[in-house]
């Protein structure tokens, strides 16, 4: 097994007019070659900061403050904003987010949105780059695709500009999509077929997915390992079935057994006490104590790191 | 905890601190402001220019009318700071008076337009329909005439005076203040706050006055604000053409017209009325963009 | 057996449209009984928020009738209006606009007491309101709050607060708790359930989430382009659906559990506009087990052997 993208001890810090927003304060984790990882928390925990930041899209306002996000063998901290944009944006790493609506150009069709990726990297004719739009349109499964490409992004419903977007992100031929909540504006059947189209990229194209969501059942569905992040930390890396099986950071116990569906009756759903923490004044040492049943003296002065604890399961917690 | 362990001493606390509350919220819009550099700079140029306006006469030994055909054109010096005009007037005097008719003006304008305005747009937003159709269109047709031509013609037709300015400008100037509070009046009844107030049972004159018109406040007092310079400057151009206040009444607008036959021989006349309308306009602008900011309490910061 | 509280008969919505009329609501019949907790499960779309909202009286019904505790609200205006807000509140389903922003958390709690008369004066008013945020596990020092300084579960508690101020007999719940994070959202469930209890409350929900429906209902319908095509007990319909949308729309639902992943068929396609739907089953278009006959007429809901009824003209329906 190799890792595509390993994430060390990344911290990333936003100044704002009330103070600094400690946002990731120590993230740690490595995504496997050809494999869907998850990357789930709560509101504001910081999930989408990190995706950002793989592709250095953050804000002006926010702080790389220290660690190594390295891509290939190359730390993609070093890199510069052209380097980023060149050689790594989008023919390397691509991108897509909650709203498919407006990441899609309103006043191109759609074979002219998915032919400006294909020209990145391919001169062709134009006859050929409508087939290989069409071809790219074929591979996320969307009904009748030559009458798509003179379509404009606002004749499309929800779930057909997600796709268009994907198929979008795919003509680069990226190694590694990272999706952000890319399901959470579309409708459970949508969702369904969306995720169908996902797999099935995924056992015939060899994908590398990281996804960003909130849904403990779609990382049930589609993924094979998951991280789960708390208040700007990883609690958890843990491969997806073990996490539903035998959730060992109380965070993630929590978290998994307050998923309706897991369990059938109002009553055996976990609930977490207290609110999330704000990152402007964080709970010391581990940022989960404040909230934790089993909490000790130790969980409130010393940050826990992640330890093995089985086979790629690793756990941050004094308690484990 | 038992339901019926209710405290009535800590409750009626609870009720003192809601009015402090209230009273508390004019304060955080005021500290909101001032830690705007901008905005306080604006808020202190305007408070000048009102000082000004207000003791204008202890601030200068002349008076605005007294001509001195001796001292024509006169350039600055210790007796006249900014110098005299054409007919040997003080030109710092007319200035200062001049800041009189520049608010006076600004603030008729202001209520005139923002008035009318204000309730068309409210009327127009909240009922829609026939009502919503009728008022737009006479904005559209209103807003097809060049401003400044429209009011030419206007003040043309009723002459020169200061309430023919008002009404010249205002005829035209409470459109914007229609069509922007009606956008937002539309966007506040789309929100699920409104339709919660009908299911609980408010009366439609309820949903205006209590959920409606409080969160269009904001958006017309920044419009205010904001539209404060524009009258300003409109009504200066008015009188720069001369159909705006009759000389020899002192507006700056007109001063900057008569410094113009003589601007290579005395500079000063036009500079240093163009100087004041520039001041004045900055100032409120700055106010205008600080009010924005200070007052949405939903501005994360 | 319980008495029905609220009853439908051929509950039409329809709204107009450049293209024609949208047929949002298009002949319910529904039932609900006093203290359950009925479940109304459609993707968006569906009409279940315009059903509710003509429920409610919100807007008003193109035809058919509508029961309150066996009485026809059909055409109450005005005084009669007012006395029906008093039995019947809303749960909205995005917290963070159903509160004016312009308003304290009293100023919010107190209209409905004040509207219908419940205070007499200012204290009596506060006592109302410290006693509904104590249920709802808040403090009185809320009371100061405008909504942007409250947490989104806070906020939704001050919402289902508000819609108990006026003591209702029913609340209709739009998505309670699909703006909020899921430990949120176990609190805000266990706490409506427990309020349920203490104030013998009846709930009517709705959602699109099946694994929410289940968990909190008592009986459920699913609602499909505007009609109702599978309603009964909820255990019945969840272990077992039966009309072809009701299958496909729990295969749909992400499978939490590992161990359970063999499921049904997903939907296929994508839901028809409501201005044109088409002759027939509504469902037809996109149906695996269509017939020449679905397409010609629409089929009324059976009432089969274990109490269910589906919308559905195949007869080996089981």
């Amino acid at each position: 097994m190799s890792e595509l993208l390993y994430i060390k001890d990344l911290k990333v810090y936003f100044n704002t007019e009330e103070g600094v927003v400690k946002a990731l304060a120590g993230v740690n984790f490595e995504i496997v070659k050809g494999s869907f990882h998850g990357l789930i928390g709560e509101t504001g925990c910081g999930k989408s900061v990190t995706g950002l930041s793989i592709l250095k899209l953050l804000d002006n306002n926010a702080l790389i403050e220290g660690g190594e996000i390295i891509y290939k063998d190359e730390n993609l901290l070093d890199k510069t904003e052209k380097q980023m944009q060149k050689d790594f944006r989008g023919n390397e790493i691509a991108m897509i987010f909650q709203d498919p609506g407006s990441s899609l150009n309103p006043v191109f069709t759609i074979q002219d949105q998915i032919q400006e990726s294909v020209k990145m990297y391919k001169k062709a004719s134009k006859q050929e780059y409508r087939n290989i739009v069409i071809e790219e349109l074929k591979k996320v499964k969307l009904p009748d695709v030559e009458g798509l490409l003179d379509k404009y992004p606002h004749q499309l419903s929800g779930g057909m500009k997600q796709r268009v977007m994907i198929a979008m992100m795919l003509a680069c031929n990226p190694n590694l999509l990272i999706a952000d909540e890319p399901t959470t504006a579309l409708d459970v059947s949508i969702q369904a077929q969306f995720l169908q189209v996902l797999k099935n990229l995924k056992d015939k194209f060899d994908m590398t997915v990281l996804y960003i969501t909130h849904d403990l059942a779609v990382v049930s569905e589609i993924c094979d390992y998951v991280s789960v992040m708390y208040a700007g930390r990883i609690v958890e890396n843990v491969p997806v079935r073990e996490l539903f099986k035998n959730p060992v950071h109380p965070y993630s116990y929590k978290l998994v057994h307050s998923v309706l569906g897991v369990k059938t009756f109002l009553e055996d759903l976990e609930e977490i006490p207290g609110s999330v923490p704000r990152l402007i004044d964080p709970p010391s040492g581990c940022r989960f104590h404040p909230r934790c049943e089993e909490a000790i003296d130790i969980c409130k002065t010393k940050v826990p790191q992640l330890k093995k604890i089985g086979k790629n399961h690793y756990v941050a917690c004094h308690r484990r | 905890m038992r339901l019926s362990e209710v405290n009535v001493e800590e409750i009626k606390m609870e009720l003192a601190n809601l009015k402090n509350k209230k009273s508390s919220q004019l304060s955080l819009v005021w500290k909101r402001f001032k830690s705007n550099r901008l905005a306080l700079l604006g808020f202190v140029f305007v408070m000048i220019i009102i000082f000004i306006a207000i003791f204008a006469p202890f601030l200068t030994p002349y008076k605005p009318y007294a001509t001195d055909p001796s001292n024509r054109l006169m350039g600055p010096s210790r007796t006249h700071l900014l110098g005299t005009d054409s007919l040997g007037r003080d030109v710092l005097t007319r200035l200062f008076y001049g800041s009189r008719i520049a608010l006076q003006i600004g603030v008729l304008i202001i209520l005139f337009e923002g008035f009318i305005g204000i309730m068309m747009g409210v009327l127009s937003g909240f009922f829609g329909g026939i009502i919503d159709s009728i008022i737009m269109r006479l904005v559209d047709i209103l807003r097809s005439f060049p401003v400044i031509i429209l009011a030419m013609a206007i003040a043309g037709i009723m002459g020169q005076g200061i309430y023919n300015v008002v009404i010249a400008l205002g005829i035209v100037g409470w459109t914007t203040y229609a069509r922007m509070v009606r956008s937002k009046i539309l966007s506040i009844k789309e929100a699920d706050y409104i339709e919660a107030g009908y299911s609980i049972g408010e009366s439609t004159y309820s949903i205006i006055t209590r959920y409606i018109v409080p969160n269009a406040i904001p958006t017309a007092i920044v419009m205010i604000s904001i539209m404060m310079p524009t009258a300003l400057i409109a009504s200066a151009t008015l009188s720069f053409l001369g159909l705006g206040v009759q000389p020899p009444i002192p507006s700056w607008g007109s001063m900057v017209a008569a410094g113009r036959n003589y601007l290579l021989q005395a500079p000063w006349i036009s500079t240093s009325a163009g100087f004041f309308i520039m001041f004045t306009v900055l100032g409120f602008n700055f106010i205008g963009d600080g009010l924005r900011d200070a007052l949405d309490p939903t501005t994360k910061h | 057996m319980a008495n029905t509280i609220i009853e439908t008969k051929d509950l039409k919505k329809y709204f107009d449209t450049l293209k024609g009329p949208c047929k949002a609501v298009n002949k319910v019949n529904l039932r609900i009984k006093q203290g359950e907790t009925f479940g109304l499960v459609g993707e968006s779309g569906c009409g279940k928020s315009t059903l509710v909202r003509t429920i409610l009286k919100l807007i008003e019904p193109t035809s058919g009738q509508i029961f309150l505790d066996g009485v026809d609200i059909t055409d109450y205006k005005k005084k009669k209006l007012m006395a029906l807000r008093k039995k019947m509140s809303l749960v909205f389903q995005d917290p963070h606009s159903s509160l004016n922003p312009r308003m304290t958390v009293f100023d919010t709690l107190s209209r409905p007491l004040k509207i219908h008369n419940l205070t007499k004066n200012n204290e009596e008013t506060m006592i109302e309101i410290t006693k509904l945020l104590k249920l709802m596990g808040m403090q009185p020092e809320h009371m100061i709050r405008f909504p942007h300084e409250l947490s989104g579960g806070q906020k939704q508690r001050i919402g289902i607060a508000r819609a108990l101020a006026v003591k209702p007999e029913l609340i209709f719940l739009d998505e309670p708790t699909s703006a909020l994070d899921v430990s949120v959202q176990t609190k805000i469930l266990k706490l409506l359930n427990k309020t349920k209890k203490i104030r013998d409350l009846t709930y009517f929900y709705i959602s699109h989430d099946i694994n929410l429906i289940r968990v909190v209902s008592d009986r459920i319908g699913v609602m499909y382009l505007g009609q109702i095509v599978e309603i009964g007990e909820v255990d019945l319909i969840y272990n077992n659906p039966i009309h072809p949308y009701t299958k496909g729309l729990f295969a749909s639902v992400p499978e939490p559990d590992p161990d359970k992943k063999i499921k049904g068929e997903p939907l296929s396609g994508e839901v028809p506009s409501p201005v044109n739907p088409p002759m027939g089953c509504s469902f037809a278009p996109r149906c695996p087990f269509v017939e020449p006959k679905c397409r010609e007429e629409k089929p009324k809901l059976k009432l089969l052997s274990d109490g269910r009824r589906v919308a559905c003209h195949k007869d080996n329906l089981r």
